[in-house]
């Protein structure tokens, strides 16, 4: 009689043909690295319960604003006006929750970019495929991908519910160009401030939780700090700059005048974001350091 | 061509030399890098990966100085699988696979027949839509090896493919390792510091420890070391112990078997001789094999 041993046939191992890979240049590969870790964070197991509460924040926050705009749109609002205010909202904390929220969309969203490469050693398996330059480059990226994605979340609802009643229509906005650079330099200033704090906090641990509660408490503990303590008790304006969500209301304010008069600190500012940036580069650089 | 030439490398961690002037060269076909924990196996190979730089010595990849390509060969001829755990969060097994392939030069689609072909013949097929997070460890060694192979490399290097695995989930790695080399003509190096990896897949071995080379040559010329000395047995070996000590003879008894190994050269009419002043018949008469582990832990020991 024969064996009755039962040997499961493997899958015999299949050679690729090599037409099918194609020179790759390091923007590629930086654009494959920022689409994966996009992918990663937004559809992670770990980041979906936040993002779920996030967004029933987001949710409340707007239908808030909404209550409070439209006592204000009983007056006739002309078209500046509304972005005046509606924008203004995701500027700070304290005049709206948009920056806050857009503090939690970068802790939800992107805590992990890097800490969870420190966690599983991942950054010995990139050694391999990209070189440390394009890896950098590419969590730069997805960290601005993030504070699009979370700016831009904010100022999408806030058209729809607020400005698209009150009534000034979408190709206005588009034709004034000045009014886009601004919106421009309004990302780049929170990519640099609260996405380079969020970088640092993404690199200098191997845990996303602990990444993510940083991001979130960390800048507004400087803030509280700097503002009601440092600023108001020694005047100097840096301290006043520091706090990450006043460089943003500095920089807006500048920008479109805003209630606050902060225009002043301008040089501050920029300081400040210099410095977020620059910390979280410098963290970043480290963490790309770990390949071993 | 060598896969791999070294020439005086050097690692220090601080106070700490992890790699101490080794210069092996390592051919094509089947490699093992054999030496316990701590030996600098994982050192070794990440430098000449390019992943860490030496502390001073020069190095050959597939013959080419390290230079500024160094990468781009790696992409292209190398497939590494890390050390376990080494992975990447919140994936499953199929996008991480797949993103190594995209890594590596291919289109979404190619990259993702790939991912399945592979995972297919690493064993994986159930659990590639599952959450990388939640593989056993034997999941982890597989989907690594799935991840090296994704670009059809023509050397596979592995950093302990077998560390943390039960003998079956061994003898379904190396099951694999030996097919690639045998039956598709991949060139393997792997580090292992289990002795029976090297015995069921390698014909070349470099032994090393605390950082250095004790041993680099074929599997065969090893195993004739292990030939040591001459077994013999006794009917009563208490009488014949005194006059091989009489004789100056070196040698070990063993209390449980009562069986003597001589170290020293000797002949049966000499042993003959023995035994009838001894009264007592020989039972055996055979060179003496050590246990390929004494034979490991012996060169261990004397490094
Ligand atoms: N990053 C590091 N910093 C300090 N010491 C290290 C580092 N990596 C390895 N070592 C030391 O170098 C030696 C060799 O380590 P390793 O190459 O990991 O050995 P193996 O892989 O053979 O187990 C060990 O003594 C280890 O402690
Ligand atoms: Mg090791």
């Amino acid at each position: 009689m024969k064996p009755t041993l039962d040997i499961t046939p493997r899958n015999s191992y299949r050679p690729l043909e090599k037409s099918r890979l194609k020179e790759q240049s390091e923007f590629d590969l930086i654009i494959t690295q920022t689409k994966f870790d996009l992918k990663r964070m937004l559809e992670g197991s770990w980041a979906k319960a936040p993002i779920i509460f996030s967004g029933l924040l987001w949710y409340v926050t707007t239908l808030f604003t909404v209550s409070r705009l439209s006592i204000q749109s009983i007056l006739p609002i002309d078209y500046w006006n509304t972005f005046k205010d509606s924008l203004s909202l995701f500027t700070a904390p304290r005049e709206g929750a948009g920056g806050l929220l857009i503090g939690i969309g970068l802790a939800v969203i992107g805590s992990g970019l890097i800490a969870d490469d420190n966690a599983s050693k991942a950054h010995t398996i990139y050694a391999t495929k990209i070189s440390k330059r394009t890896y950098i480059l590419s969590k730069i990226l997805t960290m601005l991908a993030i504070v699009f994605i979370s700016l831009f979340l904010w100022a999408f609802l806030l058209y729809f519910i607020v400005i698209y009643k009150t009534g000034p229509p979408l190709s206005g906005i588009i034709e004034h160009w000045y009014f886009l650079t601004n919106l421009v330099i309004l990302f780049v200033v929170y990519s640099m401030t609260i996405g380079g704090i969020a970088l640092f906090f993404s690199s200098i641990t191997d845990r996303s939780l602990v990444a993510g509660v940083l991001i979130l408490v960390i800048p507004l503990l400087i803030q509280f700090i700097g503002t009601l303590i440092l600023y108001d008790v020694t005047g100097i304006s840096l301290f006043l700059a520091l706090g990450p969500y006043n460089t943003v209301l500095i920089v807006w304010d500048k920008l479109w005048g805003g209630t606050y008069k902060y225009a002043q600190y301008m040089p501050e500012a920029v300081f400040s974001m210099i410095l977020y940036f620059s910390l979280g580069l410098w963290a970043l650089f480290k963490a790309s350091n770990d390949r071993k | 061509m060598n896969i791999i030439e070294t020439e005086n490398l050097r690692k220090e961690y601080g106070t700490i030399v992890a790699l101490d002037n080794v210069s092996v060269e390592i051919p094509k076909g089947a490699v093992a890098f054999l030496g316990p924990n701590g030996a600098g196996k994982t050192t070794f190979i990440k430098i000449v990966l390019g992943i860490i730089s030496p502390t001073s010595g020069k190095y050959k990849f597939l013959g080419y100085e390290k230079e500024k390509t160094t990468l781009d060969i790696i992409r292209k001829q190398i497939g590494y699988m890390p050390e376990v755990p080494t992975t990447i969060s919140r994936v499953t097994g199929i996008q991480f696979v797949r993103h190594m392939g995209m890594l590596t030069g291919m289109p979404f689609e190619v990259a993702m027949q790939r991912a399945h072909e592979v995972l297919d013949y690493v064993g994986l097929e159930d659990e590639r839509y599952r959450n990388t997070k939640h593989y056993s460890t034997g999941m982890k060694q597989r989907l690594l090896l799935a991840q090296a192979l994704v670009h059809d490399p023509d050397v596979i290097i592995c950093d302990e493919p077998t560390s943390g695995l039960d003998p079956a989930g061994r003898e379904d790695i190396l099951f694999l390792l030996k097919d690639l080399v045998k039956n598709y003509g991949k060139s393997l190096f792997f580090s292992t510091h289990i002795l029976k990896d090297v015995e069921q897949t390698c014909d070349h071995v470099i032994l090393l420890n605390k950082g250095r080379v004790i041993y680099e040559g074929s599997l065969e010329k090893l195993k004739e070391k292990q030939k040591y000395g001459t077994q013999v047995r006794f009917y009563s070996p208490e009488k014949v112990i005194p006059l091989l000590k009489e004789k100056g003879y070196e040698f070990q008894f063993n209390e449980i078997t009562k069986d003597i190994v001589i170290t020293n050269h000797v002949t049966l009419e000499e042993l003959t001789a023995i035994a009838i002043k001894a009264k007592t018949p020989i039972l055996l008469f055979k060179p003496y094999e050590r246990p390929f582990d004494e034979l490991f832990m012996e060169m261990v020991s004397k490094s």
